[in-house]
């Protein structure tokens, strides 16, 4: 197994660090009062995985699992860190050959609590890509107890305490390719305790856990100005924690798929007032004064779990998408069903990618400087009745938000050390391009989600909205019965007086 | 004059309909609130499907006949700003022609042509019918569909009844409720009493009708299965059979669908209170087509128009759904009953039931409005309520109605049947 650590200091951070907050000694590596972004980079091979994850993974050609905890909603420097995704859990997953990957379905029902009854009937379908999505923050919490069980043991604590040490991590990936055999674990945390908590700072001591086990750790800062647009600079320290005495200084730079402008993020909220089953999300952008660069696109990627849904028909009118400030619906892809109620719905739910118009906007920036702004227009299935409840709690996750431009270097981008594919979105843009993310901020609310309270029937009067119903349909029946009966025997009677007249 | 003034009539009625429509592409142009029905699209992009020699099942909720988009394959034309109306013109169409067909068989009946065109205003000049066919709305096909079926029927064309009959079961299955009535209606005049009736009940009248009814229903139905296969018995069907129908609607019966049709979770105070097995949604058909195909057809001899409106209007009432597109089945045939209704003769009566009818309506829209837009539960009791109420009001006018027509056997009809024996 080869681990990395990476921190990763801000290069805004005003305070000049008086200490060097690293100590390398002959076995170890010891960190004091470092504020900084960490990511560790697990590799294995497939012989070092836990035979369950070899189950699993051996059934298809690709995997990738994400989790995001919402809490990245820094819209500071994040260097190579700066790709973004909705909150939750992501499953991306092509299988190898004609595999069902039932594996993987069993495994996400037996350790995520998610229920699966099959790839076909729970993920969506995008060609051989099968995608899962839930809104879920805690499903990593609630994953990695029973995970640290299987994969250490009843007994081994250290063992268990590393593993479960994830559970803060603001997002964690999993990248698994059966043409390198290799599975990735990739672990973010924005501060030790993965929420934004400023002013928080690492303090650890870094050891090989086994002989053979390979420890880099790297402490980088912004390198300053990088020699293109595309590219990324850093410079910092470097050691292999074990094997070299000292830190060594380096400064590098490589070509990064994802970048981030200062002062530019998103602001999303319901439209007001709340619109019943018909919600609609309306977000606020606040940009800069141009796009990033010639033939840039301002993108939207959204994840609609259920019960919301889009009608894919009403993103097809055009003139409605443009007056809500969407130049094109370029994907709509999984669960579209525009009448079944979430009970009826055996997938997850729907992509949306869309992109934005920019030119009207742009155009006039200069002389108002408003917010670019752009409405998506949901709806919601009717939820299970409940006997204690009177509405539904449903989660719609903020997009993710980016400008996708030509990229130049695009061919150099899979050496960066930090890459990142397969986020959900990158497919629908060529190979060459590259991304600026525009990062969520919320008025009034730590994850980037809004929950909607959404109108249930309440089954507490079930028996009387039984026997109600059918007291109306009886008493409605029984009166026009009488009428058809009175008739007949009204007529039947007027017959005769006419014939005993005639007689 | 008459003559006149009956093409007066129809030419107002397609300058009413025409304003409407120049209206509606105004409005679609300039604002995003759509004047054209969803359905409309729906249609349209099944009949894009078919256009380009696919089925127009593959667009999600065409739920309909591949008449209806062959029908409108006229709409893929070039160039589309004038082809993609031409639904909405010829539904309007149908209207009018339905209309005419209304004031020719009110003739038949009796009525001066001055009398016949009052009461044909109530579908030609109503707006609400307007403006239904031109948002494309295919309501008004089926319209000019049933008129032309009491027509022919009047006309004594029994192969053509037969064959509208099944034409229109194919288009919207509903109309099977029309044939016990058409049937009894065919009584040769000749059997006094009621063993006379049983014994000389098959005619060849009535075996013709039936024959010619059955081969055209099924003969469309095969030819469409060879084309399109199982998602043509799926979609123009099966669905209406399956269908959960669980989002609110008029019906009564919404809320204990939508009760019904979710996973239940039993109340922790009352964990052995769980839902009944009283599957009264699944009866719910019993009492719609006892009432509108089996009893109410007994009074087709006493006036059939009049009787096929009472069958049209417990059927829609005593539906699993109803939605406010419905209203024209019946409306269609509201023409020949209201003249001879005691609601025109007790106009007091009369406003009642107009005035119940709509507040009732209004207030279930209401509630719906209440629950769709702003997010307020009303599902229980509200909606339901609201539903129940209008149901309620709807059997009280019906059961009017009802008594209406059980009079007007005993008064009007030996006069009109004479008549008919005479113009024989």
């Amino acid at each position: 197994m080869k681990r990395r650590i990476t921190f990763l200091v801000s290069p805004y951070e005003d305070d000049e660090a008086p200490e060097d907050p690293l100590r390398l000694s002959e076995d170890a590596l010891e960190i004091k009062g470092l504020k900084a972004i960490r990511e560790d980079h697990f590799t294995l091979t497939f012989d070092e995985l836990p035979q369950f994850v070899k189950d699993v993974v051996e059934q298809t050609q690709k995997l990738h699992v994400r989790f995001d905890n919402g809490g990245n909603t820094e819209n500071d420097w994040l260097g190579p860190f700066e790709s973004r995704l909705p909150l939750g859990v992501h499953i991306f997953a092509v299988p190898l050959k004609e595999s069902k990957m039932t594996n993987l379905c069993s495994f996400i029902s037996k350790y995520a609590d998610i229920p699966c009854s099959s790839i076909e009937a729970n993920f969506i379908s995008r060609g051989q890509l099968k995608q899962f999505y839930a809104p879920d923050v805690d499903v990593l919490s609630n994953i990695l107890k029973p995970l640290a069980n299987k994969i250490c043991g009843p007994s081994k604590k250290a063992c268990k305490d590393k593993v479960l040490a994830l559970r803060t991590a603001t997002s964690l990936d999993l990248n698994y390719d059966s043409a390198s055999n290799i599975l990735d674990v990739n672990a973010i945390w924005m501060s030790p305790h993965g929420s934004k908590g400023k002013g928080e700072s690492w303090d650890l001591q870094i050891k090989p856990g086994a002989p053979g086990d390979r420890v880099e750790v790297g402490v980088f800062t912004s390198g300053g100005k990088s020699p293109s647009e595309e590219e990324l600079s850093l410079r910092g320290k470097l050691a292999v924690v074990g094997r070299d005495d000292e830190l060594k200084p380096v400064h590098f730079s490589f070509a990064s798929r994802h970048h981030f402008r200062r002062g530019e993020m998103h602001i999303p909220e319901y439209s007001k007032p709340t619109a019943g089953l018909h919600p609609k999300v309306e977000v606020s952008l606040s940009t800069t004064e141009d796009p990033p660069a010639d033939g840039c696109t301002l993108n939207a990627y959204f994840t609609v779990p259920q019960p919301f849904f889009v009608d894919p028909y009403q993103l097809e009118d055009d003139k409605l998408m443009k007056s809500y400030g969407i130049k094109k619906v370029k994907a709509v892809e999984g669960e579209t069903d525009l009448e079944a109620p979430v009970w009826a719905m055996s997938k997850w739910g729907a992509i949306v990618l869309v992109e934005l118009e920019i030119e009207h906007h742009f155009r006039i920036w200069k002389k108002i400087r408003h917010h670019l702004k752009f409405t998506l227009p949901f709806h919601l299935r009717y939820m299970p009745t409940h006997p204690e409840k009177h509405k539904d709690t449903a989660i719609l996750p903020a997009p993710a938000i980016f400008w996708a431009c030509p990229s130049e270097q695009w061919s150099r981008m899979s050496k960066n050390p930090f890459d990142r594919r397969m986020l959900g979105y990158e497919e629908y843009f060529p190979e060459e391009t590259y991304f600026y993310h525009l990062p969520p901020r919320f008025r009034d609310a730590t994850l980037s989600r809004w929950s909607l309270d959404v109108p249930i029937l309440n089954s507490v009067d079930s028996q009387l909205i039984e026997w109600g119903t059918m007291g109306i349909v009886v008493l409605g029946f029984l009166w026009v019965f009488g009428a058809i009966l009175t008739s007949f025997l009204g007529f039947g009677r007027k017959k005769v007086e006419e014939h005993q007249k005639k007689e | 004059m008459a003559e006149i003034s009956v093409t007066s009539l129809l030419v107002l009625s397609s300058l009413l309909r025409l304003a409407f429509l120049l209206y509606g592409l105004y409005q679609d142009a300039t604002s995003v609130f759509k004047y054209t029905d969803i359905d409309y699209l729906v249609f349209t992009d099944a009949a894009r499907y078919v256009a380009n020699s696919s089925s127009p099942y593959l667009r999600a909720t065409y739920r309909y006949t591949p008449l209806l988009s062959w029908l409108l394959l006229p709409t893929t034309f070039n160039p589309q700003f004038i082809w993609f109306s031409f639904g909405k013109v010829l539904f309007a169409a149908g209207d009018i022609l339905a209309g005419y067909l209304i004031i020719q068989v009110l003739r038949i009946y009796g009525f001066t042509a001055t009398r016949a065109m009052k009461y044909a205003s109530l579908w030609l000049l109503n707006p609400m019918v307007a403006t239904i066919s031109t948002r494309g709305s295919s309501e008004g096909l089926l319209g000019v569909i049933v008129i032309a079926l009491l027509w022919s029927v009047e006309k004594r064309r029994v192969v053509l009844s037969g064959a509208i009959l099944g034409f229109a079961v194919h288009f919207k299955i509903y109309p099977f409720i029309y044939a016990p009535s058409i049937l009894l209606w065919m009584q040769p005049p000749n059997q006094p009493d009621l063993l006379s009736k049983i014994k000389g009940f098959i005619t060849k009248d009535r075996v013709v009708f039936s024959i010619v009814a059955a081969s055209t229903f099924m003969g469309l139905n095969l030819g469409m299965y060879a084309i399109y296969g199982h998602p043509f018995i799926v979609h123009t069907f099966l669905h209406h059979l399956t269908r959960l129908d669980h989002r609110h609607n008029f019906s009564p019966y919404n809320t204990l669908l939508y009760l019904k049709s979710s996973p239940f979770t039993p109340d922790p105070l009352y964990p052995a209170v769980t839902l009944s097995n009283l599957t009264i949604e699944r009866l719910a058909f019993l009492p719609q087509i006892l009432m509108s195909a089996i009893l109410l057809p007994l009074f087709a001899r006493n006036d059939l128009p009049s009787t096929m409106f009472a069958q049209t209007f417990a059927f829609v009432t005593f539906n699993k759904v109803v939605t406010s597109q419905y209203f024209m089945w019946y409306l269609v045939l509201l023409p020949f009953y209201l003249g001879r209704s005691s609601l025109m003769k007790k106009p007091v009566k009369g406003v009642v039931a107009l005035v119940l009818w709509v507040i009732t309506q209004g207030l279930w829209l209401g509630q719906a409005y209440q629950l769709e837009f702003e997010g307020e539960n009303t599902f229980w009791p509200g909606l339901w309520a609201a539903a129940a109420v209008f149901f309620l009001v709807n059997c009280w006018i019906l059961g009017v109605v009802v008594g209406d027509i059980g009079r007007m056997g005993s008064v009007e009809s030996p006069a009109i049947s004479e008549k008919r024996v005479a113009s024989k």
